[in-house]
C-alpha cells in the first residue's frame, strides 16, 4: 500500500516535471521565433529545426543528471537504514531513473520542436 | 534566369481579402542589377518573398532557371533557394549568440559541405570583406553598418547565383549605406543577379534596371519602354495599361 502510494507520488512528480518542462520549452520556443525564422531563411529545413530543439533538451538533460546523480547517490546514503531489500546505490534503479528522465525530457520536448518546425520564415522574420 | 508570369498574391482580410500582388510578369536576366522601387504598400517586399520562396500562397508561374518553381513542393523549392539564392536583410538579421564567424557560416552549416572546406570558405569571404579582426566579436559589438557587411557577407558566402536585398541600407547612415551599395556593385560585376527593393534614388542609381511598383501592379521598367507610369493616361483601365 505504501509503495503503491510512494510509486504514485513518483509518478506524479515526473509528471509534474514533464508539464513543466514542456512550459518551459514551449516559452523558449516562442523567444526563439525571428532565429528560427532566419535560420530557415539561411537553408534550415523542418527536421534540422527540430533536431536542434531536441539536441539542445537533451544536452539540459545530461546536464541535469550529470549534477543530480551524485547529489541523489550523497542523499540515498544518509537515508540507507530506511531502505529494505535495496541498495542505495542500486545500478538498476539509477539507470531506469536516467532512462525515465531521458523520455520524460523528449516527451516535453517533442510538441514545442514540432511547433518550431512549423514556423513560416516571412512570418517570423517580422516576429518582435 | 527567372520569369514570372501572372502572379498574384492575396490576403484574407476580413470578409474580403487584400491584393498585395496583381498579374506580375517580370523577366530578370542573368547579371542584372535591378531596383524595384515604389510607396509603402506597393508589394516590393511581398514580390522579394516570392522571388526568395520564402512565400509559397501566391498563385501563378515562376520559372527559375528554367524549372518551374510553381509545380515544385515545399521542400524542392527550399532545396532550390538553399542552393541558389542568398538574402539580404534591412534589419541584418544576425543571430546575436553568433560570433561573425559562426554567422557566416550559418548558410554553409546546412549543406553537406565538409568542415575544411567550410572553415576555408569562412576564411576567404572574412578576408574578402576584410572583417577578419572581427570574427570573433559578437553582432551587438558591431556597429550597423558592420552588421551589414556581416550580412551580406553571410548572404553570399554560398556563391548564389542570385542575390536579394530588403532595403540593404535602411537601417544605415549615408556613408556606410554608400559603402554596401559599392559593395553591392562590385558582386554584380563579378556576375551575381542581384534585386534590391530600396526607397532611395541614391541606392537605385547602382542598378542597371528599375522596376517600379504600385498597389500590386507593376507600373514602369526601364527594360520596357512601353510600361511606365506616364504612358498610364487617365481613361486608361490601369491592367489594360500594364499587360500592354
Amino acid at each position: 500500500m505504501i509503495a503503491l502510494l510512494a510509486s504514485g507520488f513518483g509518478v506524479l512528480a515526473a509528471l509534474m516535471a514533464a508539464v513543466g518542462l514542456y512550459g518551459v520549452l514551449a516559452y523558449s520556443t516562442t523567444q526563439r521565433t525571428s532565429e528560427i525564422g532566419i535560420r530557415m531563411a539561411l537553408g534550415a529545413t523542418r527536421g534540422s529545426v527540430v533536431r536542434m530543439v531536441m539536441f539542445e533538451v537533451l544536452w539540459l538533460a545530461g546536464i541535469s543528471i550529470a549534477i543530480a546523480l551524485p547529489v541523489s547517490l550523497l542523499l540515498m546514503s544518509a537515508v540507507r537504514s530506511q531502505l529494505y531489500g535495496i541498495s542505495s546505490s542500486d545500478p538498476l534503479t539509477l539507470g531506469l531513473t536516467i532512462v525515465v528522465v531521458t523520455l520524460v525530457a523528449i516527451a516535453s520536448a517533442m510538441l514545442p520542436a514540432r511547433r518550431a518546425s512549423r514556423v513560416e520564415p516571412m512570418k517570423a522574420l517580422r516576429y518582435e | 534566369m527567372i520569369q514570372l508570369k501572372n502572379i498574384e498574391r492575396t490576403y484574407k482580410s476580413g470578409a474580403g481579402q487584400t491584393w498585395v500582388l496583381r498579374r506580375v510578369n517580370l523577366e530578370i536576366q542573368p547579371g542584372e542589377f535591378i531596383t524595384v522601387m515604389g510607396p509603402s504598400g506597393a508589394g516590393k517586399s511581398s514580390l522579394l518573398n516570392v522571388l526568395a520562396f520564402l512565400d509559397d500562397q501566391w498563385t501563378g508561374e515562376y520559372w527559375f532557371r528554367e524549372q518551374a518553381a510553381y509545380t515544385m513542393k515545399r521542400k524542392e523549392r527550399a532545396e532550390l533557394a538553399k542552393k541558389n539564392i542568398g538574402m539580404v536583410f534591412q534589419s541584418y538579421h544576425l543571430l546575436d549568440d553568433l560570433t561573425v564567424m559562426e554567422n557566416i557560416d550559418l548558410p554553409l552549416s546546412y549543406k553537406d559541405i565538409p568542415r575544411s572546406e567550410r572553415q576555408s570558405l569562412v576564411a576567404d569571404t572574412l578576408d574578402r570583406f576584410r572583417i577578419v579582426a572581427k570574427k570573433d566579436l559578437y553582432p551587438s559589438q558591431l556597429s550597423g553598418g558592420q552588421q551589414q557587411l556581416v550580412g551580406v557577407a553571410r548572404g553570399v558566402i554560398h556563391k548564389p547565383a542570385l542575390l536579394l536585398a530588403d532595403e540593404p541600407t535602411g537601417n544605415l547612415h549615408s556613408e556606410q549605406a554608400k559603402e554596401i551599395m559599392e559593395l553591392f556593385r562590385e558582386l554584380n560585376q563579378q556576375g551575381t543577379t542581384i534585386v534590391q527593393v530600396t526607397h532611395s534614388e541614391a541606392n537605385a542609381a547602382y542598378g542597371t534596371r528599375t522596376i517600379q511598383m504600385r498597389d500590386g501592379w507593376v507600373v514602369g521598367d526601364t527594360a520596357n519602354p512601353n510600361l511606365s507610369p506616364a504612358n498610364l493616361t487617365a481613361t486608361e483601365p490601369r491592367d489594360a495599361a500594364v499587360n500592354r
